[in-house]
């Protein structure tokens, strides 16, 4: 019935289904390509075999030459994030996700932010709610690619490659997902998240996708670690500034809750195993209750570590790098609930990339002195490499290269569907077949009529003979549904293009009190239908049209007490002979998404009828 | 990196810290606005508005329109069209009545809905817009000429000779401010339409400037404004009618540096006004219905935040307010009963109940269970 805008659950089975299948889809393609790689690395191999072997120097060929050890901060920063990417990529594939996101995730961090922000915002939220297979399925294999490429590609221009793939998605996450990391949003704290996990994950690529050489110093470390510092200490004094409320206990008559009780509290009520949700409410209600001193402790603890690690001294910044990463992974279990609980939990929050920069800047702050000297073998190795071509690879680096290509492609796997899906503004089908089923398909005769059009013309389905016919019931006073109906029929018949003009859309009245023709020319006014050439709203005695709806199986109400007239959203689609080929039911849903989505669906329909 | 690009760097951060905590959101305040609930009564009929259902959200809110005819109250709503926005009713006689409907959600047009039979047949139309949230938003004569007050344009007065289907404008907001501009007021913020006894279109709503009553008149062809008096600074019309008695306004205004409310009458809308004694509205107070009689007897329910409501009534020659008993909580209108007393009517959820008042306070009369569907129709 009009007016019911259903939603769909955020496990609809019909989604989920299709999400599975699309995941299923790609993953093959993924096995293709890792057959494909393996085929290639075999010949590779055989070929390099056979000319060593045809040569004379075997040995040396599979032996390679040396390669000087990777700087051990740079390796240890890569495999966490890498496990990180990859653990982020798994949490994508909760079946929650394509739906849940949008509503659960995105429009949430971008709550209170400036209107700025929640415009950039919304363009990804109206990507995903229009695509929410694609946007789905496209975050699980970007994330597990770039994850793997941290992983496999050790060295050189893929390892390198991969950095600059974590910035380019971290940034895609820290703009969309988490609103440009809360910077803007009121009563933002380091201790919830700000600057935004994704940030960490930007900065760790770039410091990736630096040079080798880079890292051969201790003075990569001394910068990770002071610009921890500076931030730690920016992040006290926010932590400190009056007025937030960050000094206040329990809620009173004249002050509001501490919002680091009220972000506990909330956070205990997410889905999770009752240990971590009772530890969490505990440390809610101690905080309540000692909110001054809970801060005060907060604020030195940041302060002192901002400090230690701005010095710059090794032994000073350990003793920060310690506390810090204390005091990160209790942050991340009382305070951020680690982060992936709740059924659309995305990653493990800011605290666990935060504790491995620290852990990473505090290694890279040793000077790799005893690897100094390979920086010349590595370029000389390269070189050769250079020279003799892929055949002068070593088996080892030829499979972390056939790695790196694989990651690549997953990656590429994931985000081609979504950059093509973010061009198109219309919503998948799939949402609205999820709020109303999926189209009748059927071959009976339409049931005729002849009544009056908006213009006083007179119209006759009879004399439609020759075109397709796309006949819904519409209520010309309606304040929900028929308004967007008419609007994605509008849609649709764009959709349509050249193929519209042989289309005529026809729309019966569906009000029993209002069947003047002036309400249904103040509709096609309101709804800027007055331009739409193949548009007929007809109306005409009453009894006519309740036959009419009798015969469409339109169960129309008389709206009595307020309430508008009520009557079923359901759209006919007529064969150039006057059959009925296609019933759709159409409530547009409770979002412009599913909205959207019915016009998609009914462009289609229309196609496959002018196709019969 | 040198001492000082350290601190330079850190002083950059705690800076960008600083601005993104300190962000603030402009304040604005809001117009006020006549109120949607209010009644009206005149010889053997009265109409009365109520929002009813679950007040908490405007998807569950739903107005009512009721009238008291010889049997007592009866529901009196347009039917096919969804009254979330408001339903404001006018007199026409004491059998007929003229209803509209403020749209709402995705409407944006306002029907036309008449009945001289207390609502078993209707006869329809459509206004080329939506009518503004007052209770005066439409008015009709015997003649069968309408009048209504549409949003667009400032406020825009469209009149119809009897077919609900064909309505032709009069003017825009501002066209009548810029023809009462000159007289000292520049009309504007326009709430309230009424016809006097001669078809004449009358136009209420806020001076730009200056303090007159800001009432205007339809007359030679141009808006005139119709009284030259003021009662006190910043008049604004809350209600407005005209009937063979003459044209009576409730405005709201400030008066000795308070917030009030007062009655101008005047016999011919032509200069010559009379306004009563000022009711002073405490701090916090809002008017939050209005009734009006056809004798031009005023009443007033008066709401503060948390507080139970206060109704205060001045008759046609009454020199003062009256305040009347304590009323519960929950009632919405007041409006003179046709005994000479007065009526309250309470709304609780999808129950009206109606009150009389007598010498021990307000007694239940009526229950009117409204069959209201649960969610509403957005």
């Amino acid at each position: 019935m009009t007016g019911m805008n259903r939603g769909i659950r955020l496990n609809d089975p019909l989604v989920l289904a299709a999400f599975h299948s699309s995941l299923l889809t790609q993953l093959l393609v993924i096995f293709a390509v890792v057959v494909v790689l393996s085929l290639a690395w075999n010949l590779a191999r055989s070929v390099q075999f056979r000319r060593a072997a045809a040569s004379g120097d075997l040995l040396e060929a599979t032996d390679g030459e040396a390669a000087p050890p990777e700087p051990r901060a740079r390796l240890v920063l890569r495999l966490l994030f890498g496990a990180l990417w990859t653990f982020d990529g798994l949490l994508q594939l909760q079946p929650a996700m394509p739906l849940g996101l949008p509503s659960g995730v995105l429009s949430p961090a971008a709550g209170g932010a400036p209107g700025w922000v929640q415009h950039v915002v919304n363009f990804g939220v109206t990507i995903w709610s229009n695509h929410p297979i694609i946007a789905a399925t496209s975050a699980v294999w970007i994330q597990i690619g770039v994850g793997i490429g941290l992983l496999v590609a050790p060295r050189g221009w893929w390892s390198r490659s991969a950095g600059l793939a974590t910035v380019g998605w971290g940034l895609v996450v820290w703009v969309f997902g988490e609103a440009v990391g809360g910077l803007f949003t009121p009563g933002a704290s380091w201790l919830f998240g700000l600057p935004g996990a994704a940030l960490y994950y930007v900065v760790a690529g770039l410091l990736i996708a630096l040079p080798e050489a880079a890292w051969r110093s201790g003075a990569i470390g001394r910068w990770m670690l002071r610009g921890l510092g500076a931030l730690f200490v920016a992040m006290a004094v926010l932590q400190a500034w009056p007025g937030r409320g960050t000094w206040n206990g329990a809620a009173t008559a004249h002050t509001a809750e501490n919002p680091l009780a009220a972000m506990a509290s909330a956070m205990s009520g997410a889905p999770q195993p009752s240990p971590l949700a009772a530890a969490i409410r505990s440390f809610a209600a101690f905080d309540a209750q000692h909110g001054f001193g809970v801060n005060l402790v907060i604020v030195l603890l940041l302060l002192g570590v901002g400090t230690c690690l701005l010095t710059g001294h090794r032994r000073i910044a350990g003793v920060g790098v310690v506390v810090g990463i204390v005091v990160c992974l209790a942050d991340w279990v009382l305070v951020q609930d680690y982060g992936f609980f709740g059924g659309v939990g995305t990653d493990p929050n800011s605290m666990v990339p935060t504790a491995f920069l620290l852990g990473t800047g505090y290694l890279a702050m040793v000077p790799a002195t005893a690897v100094t000297p390979s920086v010349a073998a590595d370029a000389a190795r390269d070189g050769a490499r250079a020279r003799s071509g892929w055949r002068g690879w070593t088996p080892a680096y030829l499979l972390q290269v056939a790695g790196a290509v694989l990651a690549g492609a997953i990656v590429v796997i994931g985000a081609a569907p979504m950059a093509l899906a973010a061009a198109n503004p219309r919503a998948d089908p799939i949402l609205t077949e999820a709020v109303n089923g999926s189209p009748n398909h059927v071959d009976f005769p339409a049931w005729s009529f002849s009544l009056t059009d908006q213009h006083g013309r007179h119209v006759a389905l009879d004399e439609l003979r020759g075109r397709v016919v796309v006949l819904t019931f519409l209520d010309p006073l309606c304040s929900s549904d028929c308004p967007l109906i008419a609007q994605q029929l509008r849609n649709a018949d764009a959709q349509l293009g050249d193929a519209a003009s042989c289309v005529t859309l026809v729309a019966i009245d569906a009000n029993p009190t209002y069947l003047a023709r002036s309400a249904l020319v103040a509709f096609d006014r309101q709804e800027q239908l007055t331009t739409l050439r193949n548009w007929e709203f007809v109306t005409g005695p009453l009894d006519q049209l309740n036959a009419l709806w009798i015969d469409y199986g339109v169960s129309v109400a008389k709206g009595v007490d307020g309430v508008m007239a009520l009557h079923s959203d359901l759209i006919y689609v007529i064969d150039r002979a006057g059959a009925v080929r296609s019933v759709i039911q159409s409530d547009p849903g409770n979002t412009t998404a599913t909205a959207s989505s019915l016009s998609t669906l009914v462009a289609a329909e229309v196609q496959r009828v002018l196709a019969l | 990196m040198t001492p000082r690009r350290q601190v330079l760097a850190a002083a950059s951060i705690l800076g960008a810290v600083v601005l993104a905590g300190c962000g603030s959101s402009p304040s604005s305040t809001p117009e006020a606005a006549a109120p949607l609930a209010g009644a009206a009564s005149a010889p053997g009929i009265a109409l009365a508005s109520a929002p009813m259902g679950n007040l908490s959200t405007p998807a569950s809110t739903i107005w009512e329109l009721f009238a008291r005819g010889r049997s007592g109250w009866v529901l009196l709503t347009p039917p096919g069209v969804a009254t979330n926005g408001g339903v404001v009713g006018a007199v026409v006689t004491a059998t007929s009545v003229s209803t509209t409907v403020v749209p709402s959600a995705n409407l944006r047009f306002s029907p036309v809905a008449d009945t001289s039979d207390r609502g078993a047949t209707w006869s329809t139309g459509i206004l080329p817009g939506g009518v503004v949230a007052s209770a005066d938003a439409v008015a009709a004569a015997t003649s069968g000429r309408h009048v209504a007050l549409l949003t667009s344009d400032g406020g825009t007065v469209v009149v119809s000779q009897g077919d609900l289907s064909a309505w032709s404008t009069m003017a825009d907001g501002a066209r009548i401010a810029s023809a009462t501009g000159g007289s000292g007021c520049g009309l504007r913020t326009l709430r309230a339409v009424a016809l006097g006894p001669a078809g004449s279109v009358l136009v209420g709503g806020q001076c730009a400037h200056g303090a007159r009553v800001p009432v205007a008149v339809w007359r030679r062809g141009t808006w005139h404004l119709a009284g030259s008096i003021s009662a006190g600074i910043d008049d604004a019309v809350l209600r407005l009618s005209a009937t063979s008695s003459g044209i009576v306004t409730i405005l709201e205004t400030h008066w000795r540096g308070s917030r009030a409310v007062v009655v101008a009458r005047s016999p011919n809308g032509l200069g010559s006004w009379t306004t009563t004694p000022h009711l002073v509205l405490a701090r916090g107070d809002t008017v939050s219905s209005t009734s009006q009689g056809s004798d031009g007897a005023a009443i007033v329910v008066v709401r503060s935040a948390g507080d139970t409501p206060d109704a205060y009534a001045i008759g046609p020659s009454d020199r003062g307010w009256t305040a009347l008993p304590a009323l519960p909580s929950d009632v919405v209108d007041v409006v003179a009963a046709p005994s000479g007393g007065f009526q309250a009517l309470a709304v609780n959820g999808a129950t009206l109940v109606v009150l009389d008042a007598s010498v021990h306070g307000w007694r239940a009369a009526q229950r009117l269970v409204i069959p209201i569907a649960s969610g509403s129709s957005n």
